[in-house]
């Protein structure tokens, strides 16, 4: 059964601008026209949709998602590139927590220095340097 | 060879200034050349204080590792200090 666009955004829990977007970034194929020149969207086009999703959703970029769309149209050889994918994001992830606690951390350090009653504020101080 | 001392200090502090009288009573009872000590602005070295693990000031670094302090008296901190260098002369 296929969908116009408004059908198929809802089912995905995206909006239309998204899908043309994916269309517009070669991401995904331009979906298919109806008759009166509508975009019309088969399950194939939804399967490859929700794939889009799930992989943004594990953190994958744009850019790295056409790459798995790639390597989903021929799974027999997917599997290394795939892995290497995913071991990169991992790397890339591990980083950003890192980072992030550091972030935490200091802004801990900055709030306990920080009583809130006197007239300099050590959290502003630390913004105007950086 | 002498054991780097720092204190940490911000200039937001109360406990700050009699920290340092402590800490400098407790190195001065100590064997002259032991200890190379420094005191730090926080607010200048804020990525280092952070990296040390340090979430609050007066901070006592000692040879690169924070040290816990819960009393900032002389005879504590002079304890802490000797058990600390004692243990880092261990290790090497």
């Amino acid at each position: 059964m296929s969908m116009q666009i408004g059908g198929a955004a809802e089912t995905l829990g995206m909006s239309p601008d998204t899908l043309r977007y994916y269309e517009k970034i070669n991401l995904v194929p331009r979906a298919g026209k109806n008759g009166s020149g509508r975009r019309e969207y088969s399950e194939k086009d939804l399967a490859r949709l929700r794939f889009v999703q799930r992989a943004q959703r594990i953190g994958f970029s744009l850019t790295e998602i056409g790459r798995l769309l790639k390597l989903r149209e021929n799974p027999g050889k997917a599997s290394k590139a795939t892995r290497l994918l995913a071991e990169e994001k991992c790397r890339e992830m591990d980083e950003n927590l890192h980072n992030l606690k550091n972030v935490r951390n200091e802004l801990t350090l900055l709030l306990n220095l920080c009583n809130g009653n006197t007239k300099d504020c050590p959290i502003i101080e630390r913004l105007d340097r950086s | 060879m002498a054991v780097d001392v720092e204190l940490f200090f911000s200039p937001y502090c109360r406990q700050c200034s009699g920290a340092r009288r402590a800490l400098r009573a407790a190195l001065e009872t100590l064997p002259p050349g032991i200890a190379n000590y420094h005191e730090k602005n926080v607010m200048e070295e804020l990525e280092r204080a952070v990296a040390l693990g340090i979430i609050a000031t007066p901070a006592l670094v000692v040879a690169g590792k924070l040290l816990p302090v819960s009393r900032w008296q002389r005879q504590p901190l002079q304890q802490a200090l000797l058990q600390s260098f004692y243990s880092e002369e261990h290790v090497r």
